[in-house]
Order: C-alpha cells, then structure tokens, then sequence
C-alpha cells in the first residue's frame, strides 16, 4: 500500500532510470527542488515541462466565526504555494483509472431507484433460477420483459452508455445474468423444436390460433361474401403461417430475449395489414360494377322524376289499390291492365330500351310491381352489374332485386361476364 | 519562472547540458508518477510531499442543461508544501 519514499529512494531509482551515477543522481534531484524553491520566492510561479507549475496564491482575508465562543472574527490574509500537476504527469499518475469515462445518465435515475432495480433484478433471477426447472420458460420471459421494459434505466447501465435500449439492458443486468441467458436459452431451444414439430402438421391450427382471434371474425364474413376471395385468404393464411414460424425460429434463435414482444406484435400487424389488403382488393373487384353505376344513378334518378310527374295520379291510385290488396300473389295480378307502352316495350324488348320502362314504371318500386313472365335476356359484358342492368333496362338499381330473384342468383355481387340474365317483364299492379 | 529559465538554472547549478537536464527531469517526473501510481507518498525534505489521493466517483450536474453525468474514480496528485519552503517563499 502507501508508504512515503524519500530523496534517496527517490534519487537511486532515477539513478537507474537515467542510467547515471548516484552520487549524480543525487546532486540533480537536490539541485531540482531547490531552483523550484528559488524559483517560487523569486518569481512566484515555476513552471517545469512535463512536471507541473508551482504557483504563490494569494488568500484573502476573509471573516468566519470562533466555534466556541460564537464571536466573529477575521482570518488574515496569506499566500499559499499551490502545484498544478501537469497533464503529463496526471495521466500517469491515473493509470490504473484510464480505461474509465466520463458518461451521461438519464434522466430518471436516482440513487434509490439503481438500489431497488438491482434488488428486483436479483429477485426475479432468483424465481427464473426456480422457474427453470420445470421449463416455464414464457411466462417467466414474459415477466423479465415487462420489468426489465419498466426498469430501462438501470443501475448497472452506468457502465453501458446505451441504458434506454432495451437490448442492451439483459448485458447490464448482473452478475448472475451471466448464467441466465444460457438457461433461458435451453428452454427457447426446447419450445422452437415444439413450434417446428406444431407448424408442419397442424398448419389450419397454428394459423387461428397465432394470428390471435382477430384475424378470425373479420375472415369469416370474407369467405361468406366473396367466394373469389377465398382462395386469396387461404393462401394469406399459410403464408402467414410460414412465415409466422421462420420468423419465430428466427427470433428465437437470434434474439432470444428482447426482440419478442415487437416481433410478435409486428408480425400480427403485418397478417392483419395483409389480410385487410386482400379483403378490401376483393371487395373493390367485387362491387366495382356498382361502383360504377352509382355514379351515373343521379341521371337515372333524374329521368324517373320526370316520368313520376307524369305518372302522379297514376300511381296514386295504384298505390290505393295496393294498400287495399297487400299481398297479392303475383301471378293473379291483372293481365289486362298493362299500360300500352308496356306492352310495345315487350315486343322490343332483347334491344335495350331505356325511355319506355322509365316512363312506365316508377323510379321507386313500392311493393306493388309484378312479374309477368320473360321480357327478353341479357348477356353479361364486362363491367355491367346486376345494378346496372336494372338501370339500363327498368329505369333504376332498385329493380335489381327483382332481376335477382328472376334468376335466383345466390350471390348477386358476383357475376360473371357470359352470364345470360333473365329479365322478367315488370308492369306496375292495378 | 518559465521551463527555459528553470533548465538554464538547473544546467547552471548542475555543471550539465541543458538537454541532459531536460531528460533527466522527464526520467525524474517518470519516477514520481510511477511511485504515485502505486499510491505512494513522495516526501522531498524541505520542499514538501507529493501525495495520491483517490477521487470516488460522483455524478455532476451540468446547471445550465440539468445533465447529469457521472464522473469516474480516478487518482489525483496533491501537492502539501513544507514549512521549510513556506518559510523560504512566503
């Protein structure tokens, strides 16, 4: 330890440093301190290259207080000789501190709160150590994770300059997390083989049950109401499946404990964002004929109007008539009171007629319209819909329904190009 | 006093070359600081004592930005004046 060493220690060890005789030896370092002490009375200040600066400071009088007695006094002023050690020598003479910095904490870090951390940490190690056994591993991880997300800033993170990053906490943890990480490992090890053996085999499985439910009620009305979609979904699924499982095996093997929690939750969010994709794309395909006519349905609507002024009394009465028969069958419906137009409409009917229904029927189907067998048929192009064949051929999309179940399609938002449509012959009921 | 004077003086009471001085002082602060490194005490009679002190460390704040930093432990050199040289100076 510390022990003092004198002139001739000090002169014999420069003696063998410089390689000159003791005696010399002896007489330099004498002659050292002494031009220093000439020098200081001399000019007040020495300066030696490598060494230091001696410095006189001067001190000022200053008042303080006699401890005993209470009374103030004034102590005097005087000079005092102070040594400012050169950066050379304060390197040297720090050696054994070099490889320590200077660093940064953040902000929410106490005194206290490293204490607690470092207890906790040791705690929960304790119960992992406990855990390992029985090969609890995700729960237990999923526990270091929250704690240590909560305890980012750690005690030992003094010596990791990066004490907000989450990864690099575990390395900043403890002592005994040397031993942690290895442990943890085995047991990752051992559920990666689980999940390898569970994906081949049970891949419909898998899909529901990582993809955590959410995918599940969003993809059963996709599969009812788009049947072009569902081999898209169902690729969707094994794909996120397989993907789901490389990247489990990846993050398990790679990163075994931080990445988790994010990689999961990025995955899942990545399988839903995938899903809705393939969801919306199927659904614009399928009603991009709607689409379309809803933007031409306001001149549709327009010319009906005009053809429902005329009609006004018209339908007046015939709505009379049908509130006093409200569930008339259709086929009972009177045969001989169709309006004249309607009739030359169904001579001309397979060309596409579009003033003489409008006229005839009303722009709004009310429940009193009949069907009174085939009016003519219509090949499906592309880019018509079930919508705008009503429109085209009874003046509005609102007779669509009647086209529907002409045909009894089962998915009306469905429909292929080639398909023969049936329009039925519609007459308003008297 | 400046390093050129103090190596002229010291070359002048020595009987040596100015650079021979030079080294020599460097071989001589080489010692001290060796000596300090270990922790020891260097006591020059009637000049004063070269001691080590060891700093702990301790965090700082900066006031102006409320930064916090932590300064690591390191070894200090102090310098105490002897009586002697207090007497010859002051």
């Amino acid at each position: 330890m510390s022990r003092r060493i004198y002139q001739p220690e000090l002169a014999t060890k420069l003696a063998e440093r410089g390689n000159i005789s003791k005696r010399k030896s002896e007489s330099f370092v004498r002659a050292f301190f002494d031009t220093i002490a000439t020098g200081l009375s001399q000019d007040k200040l020495v300066k030696v290259k490598g060494f230091g600066t001696f410095k006189v400071v001067s001190v000022s009088p200053r008042e303080s207080v006699n401890v005993n007695t209470g009374e103030r006094i004034t102590l005097e002023g005087h000079d005092k000789i102070s040594f400012t050690p050169d950066p050379v020598l304060k390197e040297l003479a720090n050696k054994p501190f070099a490889q320590f910095q200077t660093m940064t904490l953040t902000d929410d870090v106490t005194e206290e709160e490293l204490m607690k951390v470092a207890k906790r940490v040791e705690e929960e190690l304790a119960q992992l150590d406990a855990l390992m056994p029985n090969k609890d591993c995700p729960p237990a991880e999923e526990d270091r994770q929250e704690t240590d997300i909560q305890n980012q800033a750690q005690p030992e993170g003094r010596e990791d300059e990066t004490v907000t990053e989450i990864e690099s906490v575990p390395t900043a943890t403890k002592d005994t997390s040397d031993e942690k990480p290895e442990t943890v490992q085995k047991g990752e090890s051992q559920e990666t083989a689980l999940t390898e053996a569970d994906v081949p085999t049970t891949t419909p499985l898998a899909a529901t049950s990582k993809t955590e439910g959410e995918e599940l009620p969003m993809e059963k009305p996709e599969v009812t109401s788009a049947d072009e979609a569902i081999p898209e979904t169902g690729l969707q699924n094994e794909a996120s499946t397989t993907i789901e499982s490389e990247t489990e095996d990846i993050t398990y093997d790679d990163m075994p404990k931080k990445a988790n929690p994010w990689k999961i939750a990025a995955l899942i969010l990545g399988a839903i964002a995938l899903f809705l994709l393939g969801y919306e794309a199927g659904r614009r395909h399928i009603f991009e004929p709607t689409e379309q006519t809803a933007g031409v349905n306001d001149t549709a609507v327009a010319t009906a109007n005009d053809t429902t002024t005329k009609d006004t009394l018209r339908a007046d009465t015939l709505q009379v008539q049908s509130k006093a028969l409200p569930e008339e069958p259709a086929t009972e419906a009177g045969t001989t009171t169709t309006p004249a137009a309607q009739t030359s409409q169904a001579t001309a009917l397979p060309t596409p007629q579009e003033e003489n229904p409008a006229a005839v029927l009303p722009a709004h189907p009310k429940g009193n319209i009949d069907v009174k067998g085939l009016m003519g048929t219509h090949t499906l192009t592309k880019g018509e819909s079930v919508a705008s064949i009503a429109r085209k051929y009874y003046g509005s999309t609102e007779y669509a329904p009647y086209i529907i179940r002409y045909n009894e399609l089962k998915n009306p938002n469905v429909v292929h190009v080639g398909t023969k449509l049936k329009l039925p012959k519609l007459a308003v009921r008297n | 006093m400046t390093n050129k004077d103090f190596l002229s003086s010291m070359a002048a009471q020595t009987g040596m070359k100015k650079a021979e001085v030079q080294r020599l002082v460097q071989f001589l602060t080489a010692t001290l600081a060796e000596n300090m490194e270990d922790g020891d005490t260097t006591a020059i009679q009637g000049f004063g004592t070269f001691e080590m002190k060891k700093k702990l460390e301790r965090i700082v704040v900066n006031p102006s930005t409320g930064q916090r930093q932590l300064v690591p432990p390191r070894q200090a050199i102090s310098f105490k004046a002897s009586a002697t040289l207090k007497e010859k100076t002051l």
